[in-house]
């Protein structure tokens, strides 16, 4: 479809012209204030005084309507504290208090340019006084570095004990980080306390778990529990145990800066596709396989996603076989597995 | 200038049409039509009809008796009446090409068409086309299991994203019957779940929940997308910041120019 | 028991020395009255950022008043009606109060959170202009260090108080205790 040249042509005026006139306004806006002739001294020093008379009424009447609004805002908060309606009243409040501001600021006070000297830093007389006087402060004093480096050890001794206070925050001295709630024979409960049996999970969806009776706020805690075709399966050995049914469990937890894993790549028709079901992670889409334990397969996750171990009881729910197959959470130095 | 108007003229057609689609999607129950609970008992000459429509639009991919064919598309016994209406209505089949993702779209049928593609279908067995009562559900349940279950994808505004591998589309537009065939069916990459772990009370819940995040109560004004901090950010930086830099530059000074060519001296 | 008035009459002369004769300030206000700044408009930069952090301060103090930064979890029931019911974390449901039940509670958090995102797109803008400038060099290499660590300080800051009420971001399960459950909570 061509374009009318015509009509481009009007257009393109249009649109020059419009951007002429803006930047003649601005050059205006510049060339209304002289700047100052350059003289034989080139001293910028001026002061220029009286205020226009529009500007002195003006002023104050941008500052009587702030005022206004400023009332309308304490009015409208008692009547009814429309948020939208308070912030309008608020943000041309400011606004108008801003141009009376800038009003004044431009044409109301007297326009002064001055010149001010550097400030000359480094008054060397003075610096050796100082010098002198700390200097004095050691008169007497003949093993200064035994003492100055015992200051510097205690210094840092004290330093050390007040931040170790800190370590508290992480992982922890005492506290292990493969210390789950999970062991054999626990129960998966679901977000209301019930039990997950096994024949309630089908294939292609997921469940959130946790462990009965345990802390849900436990980063331990929470797990995903989906099926899959035990034909897909490519589980490690040690691992063939641990899927009954094919129903697999996992850390909710991403091993990458442990956000909860809540997105499930599930196909519906594996013919047609080629990626096969994974946990991906919402907050920078670590993409664990759900068939071979957790490998990660995209993303920035360090490790695999820890792997539970499941068994379906008698009563045909779904409990743990054993404890995580790794720690729980994100990567830190000294576990990469 | 009247090329425009024929533009328009044409946008106002098809937006008008696509308006009538939806209505006759949602509204029409069609005396041939299974609703939840009953068995499917398509009418024949439809079935037939549909066969006809089957096989010039699907059996390329589905096969001539829709059983499927390896590595190009699933069989569709069995998939039911509610898998047949959710993917025709939506316009996600026929697809545009065999490995494209299925995308929400114009449907490519009209509405009696699709009829007679679903009876064909249902006619090979299957689960039927739920009714959804969004009025029963509850809000906060539906808040609560949408949040537990849809919204890593969806986001808890039903807004869409993406994940490793497909684009989740948006809930703007979902019906509350397309949400419930969703739920069950999982589409494409979608997980599903079935009666067991999302009873019928509970889609009805989800669907109240999503009908509510498409006409939110933005309290706070304009929501810029609904999608969190990226909108936020750019109207921050490219809105409040640029607008600040503009009025800072309008009412300081400039640097006086020189009124003619400096000798070279000293940096002031 | 005189009471020495150095009252003169003149109303400006009176009230510096009312400060002076307590403070000795007459030096320290005369040096800042000959203070001269240049009154180029990239120096404006750097005050967008002092005055969105006073509105920081002015609504950072009005939310405390409100808001419970505690992840103590309590049952809501308040006017939003999609949680209602559910479990939430004190932050959240004191941040979800001040949001629909505190009369101007709204528009204080949003200016709260707006006047966040300027502040540091402002401190952005100055650090650009400070180094475009060389304003960075001896004597104010001191100063530059100081200012970088307030931009640090103000992208904690934003990190800290967007992680305490947990707003809703879509998908975004945070860390804290609850989230666990992918729940914003």
């Amino acid at each position: 479809m061509s374009e009318d040249p015509h009509k481009r042509g009007i257009l393109h005026r249009l649109w020059q012209a419009i951007l002429m006139l803006t930047l003649w306004r601005i050059g205006a806006l510049r060339r209304r204030r002289d700047p100052p002739e350059h003289g034989e001294a080139d001293d910028p020093s001026r002061r220029e005084t009286g205020a226009p008379e529009w500007a002195q009424h003006l002023i104050p009447a941008l500052l009587a309507l702030t005022a206004l609004t400023g009332l309308g805002f304490v009015a409208l908060f008692i009547v009814d504290p429309n948020t939208q309606l308070l912030g309008l009243c608020l943000g041309v409040g400011l606004a108008l208090l801003a141009s009376a501001l800038i009003l004044a600021g431009r044409f109301l006070v007297p326009q002064e340019t001055k010149v001010e000297d550097r400030p000359m830093y480094g008054d060397r007389e003075a610096v050796e006084q100082v010098a002198e006087q700390a200097r004095a402060g050691l008169d007497g004093i003949t093993r200064r570095r035994l003492i100055g480096g015992a200051a510097g050890i205690a210094g840092a001794g004290l330093t050390a004990a007040v931040v170790i206070p800190l370590v508290a925050l992480g992982p922890g001295i005492e506290q292990q980080l493969s210390d789950t709630p999970w062991h054999a024979g626990r129960v998966l409960v679901d977000d209301e306390g019930n039990p997950i049996l096994a024949a309630n999970v089908n294939e292609g969806s997921f469940v959130t778990a946790f462990p009965q009776g345990a802390e849900k706020d436990n980063l331990g805690s929470p797990v995903v529990v989906v099926r899959v075709d035990p034909a897909t399966l490519k589980l490690p050995a040690d691992r063939a145990s641990w899927a009954p049914e094919g129903i697999l469990a996992y850390s909710k937890i991403c091993t990458h800066a442990s956000c909860a894993i809540s997105l499930f790549r599930s196909p519906l028709s594996p013919t047609t596709q080629s990626r096969g079901p994974a946990l991906i992670c919402p907050c920078h889409y670590s993409t664990f396989d759900v068939l071979d334990g957790g490998t990660v397969e995209f993303g920035p996750a360090g490790r695999a996603l820890p792997q539970l171990p499941l068994q379906i009881d008698a009563s045909g729910a779904l409990i743990a076989g054993g404890p995580m197959s790794g720690p729980v959470g994100p990567s830190w130095w000294g576990d990469s597995k | 200038m009247r090329r425009g108007l024929l533009a328009l003229a044409a946008v106002v057609c098809g937006g008008l049409s696509l308006v009538d689609i939806a209505a006759h999607g949602e509204g029409q129950t069609h005396a041939a039509s299974t609703l939840a609970g009953t068995a499917t008992v398509p009418n024949g000459s439809l079935v037939s009809e549909g066969h006809d429509l089957f096989l010039s639009s699907c059996a390329a991919c589905h096969g001539m008796n829709a059983q499927g064919i390896p590595g190009r598309a699933p069989s569709l016994h069995g998939v039911g009446a509610l898998a047949a209406d959710f993917y025709l209505e939506t316009g996600r089949m026929p697809l545009p090409s065999p490995r494209a993702q299925p995308m929400p779209t114009r449907p490519a049928f009209s509405q009696a068409k699709i009829q007679t593609l679903i009876d064909y279908v249902a006619s090979f067995g299957g689960p039927a086309i739920p009714t959804v009562h969004p009025q029963r559900g509850s809000l906060s349940k539906g808040q609560s299991l949408f949040a537990l279950d849809c919204a890593g994808c969806h986001t808890i505004q039903g807004s869409g994203g993406i994940v490793t591998g497909a684009v989740v589309p948006s809930l703007n537009v979902a019906t509350p019957r397309q949400i419930a065939e969703a739920i069950r069916i999982g589409p494409y990459v979608m997980p599903r779940f079935g009666p067991g772990e999302l009873s019928e009370a509970d889609i009805d819940s989800i669907a109240r929940y999503v009908r509510s995040t498409q006409s939110p109560d933005d309290r706070g004004g304009w929501g810029i997308g609904r999608i969190g901090p990226i909108p936020e950010g750019m109207v921050a930086w490219l809105l409040a910041a640029a607008a600040l830099l503009l009025i800072a530059r309008l009412i300081g000074e400039r640097a006086p120019a020189p009124k003619h060519a400096p000798p070279p001296s000293e940096e002031t | 028991m005189s009471k020495r008035s150095s009252r003169s009459g003149d109303a400006a002369v009176d009230a510096v020395s009312f400060i002076d004769e307590r403070l000795g300030a007459a030096r320290g206000l005369r040096f800042l009255m000959d203070y001269v700044f240049p009154d180029h408009w990239s120096f404006l930069l750097g005050e967008i950022a002092l005055y969105s952090f006073v509105i920081l301060i002015l609504t950072g103090t009005f939310l405390a008043l409100f808001f419970d930064p505690s992840t103590s979890q309590t049952v809501y029931h308040g006017s939003y009606a999609a949680l209602q019911g559910q479990s939430l974390s004190a932050a959240y449901s004191s941040t979800l109060h001040l949001s629909f039940k505190v009369s101007g509670g709204l528009l204080m958090r949003q200016t709260h959170h707006w006047a966040a995102l300027v502040f540091v797109a402002a401190i952005t803008l100055h650090l650009l202009r400070i180094i475009f400038t060389g304003a960075f060099r001896k004597p104010r290499d001191i100063n530059y260090i100081i200012g970088l660590t307030l931009l640090i300080l103000a992208i904690l800051e934003g990190f800290a108080a967007t992680h305490c009420p947990t707003t809703c971001s879509p998908g975004w399960a945070s860390r804290s205790p609850g989230a666990s459950r992918c729940h914003c909570r």
